[in-house]
């Protein structure tokens, strides 16, 4: 059965950043079997009707057919495009309901973000899962990072929720094919080029092997989550250390120091580390959900002072400061246009060149804006949202934080094999105790 | 930028802050901490980068307090004695 559209956009193109998150898809694709997805899932304190959100998603689907859109290239211009179908194929499963979990809300969670495993076939660029619980009740929503990002995915999320049969499919946002000022693009290009060097100097960033490729490499998680006033503490002690409103350089310092740890144990004996970090270009709640609207700074540490973890902390913010300053994401995103022009699988084997294919050490985020900016879902109250995302790779390992009202998540996600999981909890175990005394010592 | 008040100051750093943010602040915006209108570090250390390059100050390096950086009027107040 396909249901038409009645919405027809215009010509919706990729942005450069866009077209590096393509990249990493076909890479990812290619050493573990399974695409670039990630997930979010929600924690609801209540029941959520199932055949409520099919209907409702349904609809949703319907009215924005970019969910089920596909990459082409203009013959004209040869930029690369969303496509757009005017009819969309509703035999697609979105929603799947599992059996009620019988653990506990530790165990239902672990269950529940091994469903970002599952591949997303043809055109469908997300699935939601739902697990009724006795205390808890859990909705995943697994995506395709080509058309969402952390960020975006939280606001469709929202969108869902509040989506009414009035309500206007959700904007698109400028979609432009950005083929001008070239001179500029060419010197972003330049700038990002000589940035790379510099980071790589004289060998490549100390990384955890990948696991030879197989039909299927899974990614695996380790959890933590901090209560209201775990969460207050955490901030404070970022203050105490960093800096006020230095979240981010302090969480980032601590998972450096906690990583060359296990590097050490190990036995990678490297020189220095680097940490490819998401930040997030949406200006205001207007702008649209879909597509990629972020970029990326790279932070670099040696190792020889990854155990002071005083010095992690100023050279975290140091560099948070100089990378603002000569704009990295933004000078990153403007190159980006030009990388279109090469196929996504080349361009997925280039990106790491100039790190001798390691694009960094592990990956790192904190989604800390107010993504979903509500208290429940479809009238269910929301206990607590989790990010599982499967790491682009390389590198295959990313440590990533999100805060949902007062609460903070930690998750570490790696490919199978990468890490022993008992070294992994480990890593995760060591890292909240770190986090929640704020203690340079802790060890 | 010396002879600017620390009123102006304020209204400057509040339209900055306004265009990181990416929707207009008030005025008595400039009074709340900067934590409940949406800052954060990236763009809290966005406007420490416009006021280096509009006062000439660098005060991500400077000593400051966490008291200093609380709300824009306090921002303001430091900017101008620095630039006296």
């Amino acid at each position: 059965m396909k249901s038409r559209s009645s919405y027809r956009a215009p010509k919706c193109y990729l942005s450069g950043i866009d077209w590096f998150l393509r990249a990493l898809d076909c890479r990812t694709r290619a050493v573990t079997g399974i695409g670039n997805y990630s997930q979010i899932v929600l924690a609801l304190r209540g029941h959520l009707d199932p055949d409520l959100l099919r209907v409702r998603l349904h609809d949703f689907i319907i009215r924005n057919p970019v969910l089920q859109g596909y990459c082409r290239r203009n013959y004209l211009n040869l930029a690369p495009y969303w496509d757009l179908p005017c009819t969309v194929d509703m035999r697609t499963k979105w929603l799947d309901v599992r059996p009620a979990a019988t653990g506990s809300d530790v165990d239902a969670l672990s269950a529940l973000a091994d469903e970002v495993n599952q591949p997303l076939t043809g055109r469908q660029r997300i699935a939601f899962t739902l697990v009724p619980g006795a205390r808890l009740s859990y909705l995943a929503m697994r995506f395709d990072h080509q058309v969402l990002d952390a960020a975006g995915a939280e606001r469709l999320l929202l969108s869902i929720s509040t989506w009414g049969s009035t309500s206007e499919p959700l904007p698109l946002g400028d979609r432009r094919a950005h083929l001008d000022e070239w001179m500029a693009k060419f010197r972003s290009g330049q700038t990002v080029n000589r940035a790379l060097l510099a980071l790589r100097e004289s060998e490549p960033p100390t990384a955890f092997p990948l696991p030879d490729a197989t039909d299927r490499i899974r990614s695996l998680f380790a959890f933590h989550s901090f209560s209201d006033h775990e969460t207050k503490a955490i901030t404070e002690h970022a203050e105490r250390r960093v800096g006020y409103l230095m979240l981010m350089p302090f969480l980032l310092g601590v998972t450096v120091r906690s990583f060359h740890e296990l590097c050490l144990k190990s036995g990678l004996d490297g020189k220095h580390y680097v940490v490819p970090v998401t930040i997030d270009n949406r200006r205001n709640t207007n702008e649209s959900v879909f597509f990629n609207q972020l970029s990326f700074n790279f932070y670099r540490f040696d190792a020889g002072t990854a155990s002071d973890q005083a010095a992690l902390w100023k050279q975290a913010a140091t560099q948070l400061y100089e990378q603002t300053r000569v704009r990295t994401s933004y000078h990153l995103a403007q190159a980006g246009y030009l990388m279109r022009i090469c196929p996504a699988p080349w361009l997925g084997r280039l990106m790491g060149l100039p790190l001798s294919g390691r694009l960094g050490s592990f990956s790192f985020a904190l989604v800390a804006g107010q993504g979903y900016a509500a208290h429940d879902f479809m009238d269910v109250p929301i206990e607590n949202i989790y990010h599982t995302p499967r790491v682009p790779t390389p590198p295959g390992i990313g440590i990533y934080f999100n805060r949902y009202q007062n609460r903070l998540n930690m998750v570490l996600s790696y490919l199978e094999g990468m890490l022993d999981p008992l070294d992994a909890k480990s890593l995760a175990d060591t890292l909240a105790e770190r986090l929640r005394t704020g203690n340079e010592t802790v060890s | 930028m010396s002879s600017h008040s620390i009123q102006e100051i304020s209204a400057r750093l509040i339209d900055e802050l306004g265009t990181i943010l990416g929707r207009p602040l008030q005025a008595d915006d400039g009074q709340r901490a900067l934590h409940e209108i949406g800052v954060d570090s990236i763009s809290l250390v966005e406007l420490l980068v416009v006021i280096e390059k509009d006062f000439g100050l660098s005060l991500m390096e400077a000593g400051l307090s966490a008291d200093d950086f609380r709300t824009i009027s306090s921002l303001a107040t430091v900017i101008h004695k620095r630039s006296q």
